[in-house]
């Protein structure tokens, strides 16, 4: 069946060069440049993927804007953010508001593909039961790697796509230390240390929101992190 | 020779300044002397004429002159006359109370047979004064209150009364002491039925040589003529009158001089114009004085003035004035005494020539001191005219005291005034000198403070709500140092916004580059493709790290500061700085304890990767990198040492802002923005602490230190 991705981008080379791309994948693709042209066509159907930058035009958080409203019409429609900004104030906003990802404009487009492909697998496994040999178990942590989903205890932790393929790189081999530009391969991600520090400590903080007394993720100055063996 | 004086200070200025304010007194002084000159000369004026209003009163009188210009008691070869008295006479027959006699021819001696008589007359309060001096070598008393007046020693006197009538008064009494005349003629008396004349009282006191009779009557009793004469009776038993000396005899109104009180007119005239502390004199050609009234002298006993102030705080400043001040003014100014010398009664005595010239018909007023020099008198001398001719002359005298008075009076307000504006004025220039070089240091310190001596914007000014200049001038740095933080803040932040604006275009380039590659392209055109890539990761690696600082500031903003062990942490990095870089060895020396501090582990570990990648930058190829960690009290000191090049002077306070980057430009390695070590001081800064860069001792390396307080172990 035809993947309809919906990209709302304001720059139209960005916004062509992201078409094609897509297109050449065999994608069939919405284009819009701003977020009522957007909405107006969502109301009337929804695409199966939605990739929006947070900047439209004149309306500088209107990628939120669209992201809270496409939420409301789809609880379960992937949203990717392509954006240029890319602080950490801007990041938690936007997943806050139930983007699936949130990824700067550096990500090269085979990492964007990776990441449609696999946000494309997760929701059409859904509702599938769940295969044995595609789970990662690491005492009280559970990885499904075919839904991309996490559970610590028998409790769902709520990881991004990024945030999950960190946590596999890390919790595959236990009392290994991953260094940054593993986990970054490993989440088909190329961004500054600093980012992967952020990413690190949202994905510390949503376990903790499930266990306060989670410490299985150890941070190694000067090294990387590494998921503890007694976890 | 180069001396420095230190230039004065604002407050020293305005103290300075203030000695303006010593103007105040000098002025006062040089208006108290020009007051002092006018009241001289009003003084003057007002005496001068008060002289001439009494010669006027007196002009074209000839009678009074004539009268007493002959002879003013009768006797024509006599100088008898009666000289007023000064001073209150007592009966009591001493001449003590009468003014010293001035010559011979102020008491003349009548002789008789077995009796002289040295008479002295004298004027004063409307009364004639009679001091008789006898001399008697058998003073007889009357036998009794009944015996003839006549049958004894006795003083005769005879008057024709204004109204023309003789009477012929005899003091004769039975003993001696007080006593009274008798009447023995006119009006039913008789030497044997005598009366009464209690008006004529007499004091009788006997003398080896005789006896002193001195008697008062009114003036009002005696008319134009008078005789007086002392009679002798020299037996007892007889008791006939044997001898009788006197300037005139008493029998009838015939022998009596002509007599005319002149000082009962000219006293009149006097007395309207007395004035205490004033003397008016006038005199006949003769130079014998004729009325004499007033006396230099302020009645005694004349209350002081200023003495009505009744506020608390007036009191308080006259006790105050009257224990410090009044002492040395005393010193200084002279206060005008009234005990002085008033000098004798004769103007001729004092100032004949003064007199002279007045009776010669000219006016003048002259200054004089007095004989004991503690008062100025100004003498006034006017003549006095009759029929075209000088009949005699006026002369008024006053002291300067009042004048001088009123001038020692006004000095010394004048000057405790100054004294209290001098205080008060220097007082509040002092303090209003303080305050304004006050608010000025203040504001030179907040100035200080706002821009660190790397010429970063630390804080603002409080800009001040004076409405005056300085007020002004706090608002206008207050603005311009919030522009100058404005400008800085946007310089700092300018690498994020350059960075989010770059973004886009270099997501163009990406993304068409992979478009791109998903085309079949010629080997040729790859190897572009290839170039192109190489071009936007070094681009996108100066996006990073233009927008670090930014995203380094935000995650500040949200960092929620943990207790952690900095010697691990530093442990950590450096084991891991060991495999990152080949080319560089890392000692590492830690406290065995741990340091504890408050913060961000994965900021520090940040902080320590910038730190390193620097060190590593400038060290020598195999030379090692000795990061250190030290505990100082409170602080913990965490230093990197890496042998290489030492720093350019003028950038080792610089080193650690935004932007700022001493590393040679280098074809086709990664660029530098200077970010760096802005970053360590980011992080520095966040927890507390600072960097610093400095050469090492030797020159050959640079230290970096970053300190960071501790948290003390309890």
């Amino acid at each position: 069946m035809g993947r309809k991705i919906a990209v709302v981008e304001d720059e139209p080379a960005i916004r062509e060069n992201y078409a094609d791309v897509l297109r050449k994948h065999g994608y069939e693709v919405a284009t819009f440049a701003s977020r009522p042209a957007a909405m107006q066509a969502f109301r009337t159907q929804l695409p199966s993927l939605a990739i929006i930058d947070v900047g439209l035009g004149d309306e500088m958080e209107g990628g939120f804007t669209l992201c809270r409203d496409l939420r409301a019409l789809s609880a379960t429609l992937p949203i990717i953010f392509l954006t240029a900004r890319d602080s950490d104030f801007d990041v938690v906003s936007g997943l806050r508001l139930g983007a699936d990802d949130y990824l700067t404009k550096d990500v090269s487009l085979p990492h964007l593909l990776a990441r449609i492909a696999a946000l494309f697998r997760r929701s059409d496994l859904a509702a599938a039961p769940t295969s044995q040999e595609e789970m990662v178990e690491r005492g009280s942590l559970r990885l499904d790697l075919k839904r991309f989903s996490v559970t610590w205890n028998g409790r769902l932790v709520d990881l991004t796509l990024t945030e999950f393929w960190m946590m596999h790189s890390l919790a595959r081999y236990p009392g290994h230390v991953k260094d940054r530009d593993q986990l970054m391969r490993d989440a088909n991600l190329v961004v500054d240390d600093s980012t992967i520090t952020s990413h690190m400590k949202r994905i510390r903080k949503k376990f903790l929101a499930v266990d306060p007394s989670f410490d299985a993720i150890d941070t190694v100055y000067g090294m990387g992190y590494r998921w503890s063996a007694s976890g | 020779m180069n001396l420095r004086v230190p230039a004065p200070g604002l407050r020293t200025q305005v103290l300075l300044l203030a000695l303006i304010l010593l103007a105040v007194p000098w002025v006062g002084y040089r208006y108290v002397l020009e007051m002092e000159r006018f009241l001289r000369e009003g003084q003057e004026g007002a005496l001068s004429a008060t002289a001439r209003g009494v010669a006027t009163a007196l002009h074209d009188r000839p009678a009074l002159f004539a009268a007493s210009g002959s002879v003013p008691l009768g006797a024509t070869e006599s100088g008898l006359y009666v000289r007023a008295l000064s001073g209150p006479i007592v009966l009591d027959g001493f001449d003590a109370d009468w003014p010293a006699p001035g010559d011979a021819a102020d008491t003349p001696t009548y002789a008789g047979a077995t009796v002289s008589l040295v008479p002295r007359l004298g004027k004063r309060d409307r009364f004639l004064y009679v001091l008789a001096k006898v001399s008697d070598e058998h003073v007889i008393y009357r036998a009794n209150a009944k015996a003839r007046p006549d049958s004894a020693d006795r003083i005769e006197l005879a008057v024709v009364d204004p109204h023309g009538n003789f009477h012929r008064y005899v003091i004769a009494p039975v003993a001696a002491g007080a006593s009274q005349a008798v009447r023995v003629t006119g009006e039913g008396a008789s030497w044997d039925d005598p009366v009464n004349e209690p008006r004529v009282e007499a004091f009788w006191r006997e003398t080896r040589q005789g006896y002193v009779v001195e008697l008062r009557m009114p003036l009002t009793m005696i008319g134009p003529r008078l005789g007086l004469l002392a009679a002798s009776v020299d037996d007892s038993e007889r008791r006939e009158t044997t001898s009788m000396a006197g300037p005139t005899g008493t029998e009838h109104a015939g022998v009596l001089a002509s007599v005319l009180i002149p000082e009962s007119e000219i006293d009149l005239a006097l007395q309207e114009l007395g004035r205490t502390t004033t003397r008016i004199w006038v005199v006949d050609r003769e130079h014998r004085v004729l009325a004499q009234s007033g006396t230099l002298k302020p009645a005694a006993d004349a209350p002081p003035a200023n003495q009505l102030e009744t506020s608390v705080w007036s009191r308080a400043w006259t006790a105050l004035e009257q224990a410090t001040l009044r002492r040395i003014y005393a010193q200084v100014f002279r206060r005008p005494s009234n005990d002085f010398d008033e000098g004798t009664q004769d103007p001729s005595a004092l100032i004949g020539a003064q007199v002279d010239e007045a009776l010669s018909g000219s006016s003048t007023t002259r200054w004089r001191a007095t004989a004991d020099q503690r008062a100025v008198v100004l003498s006034a001398a006017h003549p006095i005219r009759a029929a075209n001719a000088v009949a005699g002359a006026v002369v008024v005298e006053e002291t300067t005291n009042s004048i001088l008075s009123v001038r020692t009076r006004a000095l010394e307000t004048l000057f405790s005034t100054a004294l209290v504006v001098l205080t008060l004025g220097t007082l509040t220039l002092f303090v209003f000198a303080t305050r304004l070089s006050t608010r000025i240091r203040r504001l030179r310190d907040d100035a200080e403070e706002a821009v660190d001596a790397q010429g970063r914007v630390r804080g603002g000014i409080a800009a001040s709500r004076a409405r005056d200049e300085i007020g002004d001038l706090s608002r206008s740095l207050s603005t311009m140092v919030k522009r100058l933080g404005e400008y800085n803040d946007y310089l700092e932040s300018m690498g994020g916004r350059l960075a989010h604006e770059i973004r886009t275009p270099i997501a163009v380039v990406r993304s068409s580059l992979d478009n791109l590659a998903l085309q079949t392209v010629p080997d040729d055109a790859k190897r572009y493709m290839d170039r192109a890539r190489e071009g936007l990761a070094r681009l996108s690696r100066v996006v990073a790290s233009m927008t670090e600082a930014t995203r380094l500031e935000q995650t500040l903003q949200q960092a929620e500061p943990e207790k952690f062990d900095l010697t691990a942490v530093v442990s950590g990095c450096v084991s891991g700085y060991r495999m990152a870089y080949g080319h560089n060895t890392f000692e590492l020396m830690v406290p065995s304890e741990p340091v504890l501090i408050s913060g961000a582990p994965e900021l520090i570990a940040q902080m320590l990767d910038k730190l390193v990648a620097n060190a590593v930058d400038f060290a020598r190829a195999g030379t090692s990198i000795v990061v250190q960690l030290e505990l100082d009290r409170t602080r913990a000191l965490l230093s990197l040492s890496n042998e290489g090049p030492a720093l350019p002077e003028n950038m080792q306070g610089r080193l650690f802002d935004s932007m700022v980057s001493i590393r040679p430009a280098t074809a086709g390695a990664d660029p530098h923005l200077g970010m760096g070590l802005y970053i360590v001081r980011m992080i520095a800064q966040f927890h507390g602490g600072l960097a610093r860069a400095e050469n090492r001792a030797s020159g050959t390396g640079v230290v970096m230190t970053i300190e960071l307080p501790v948290i003390l172990a309890h």
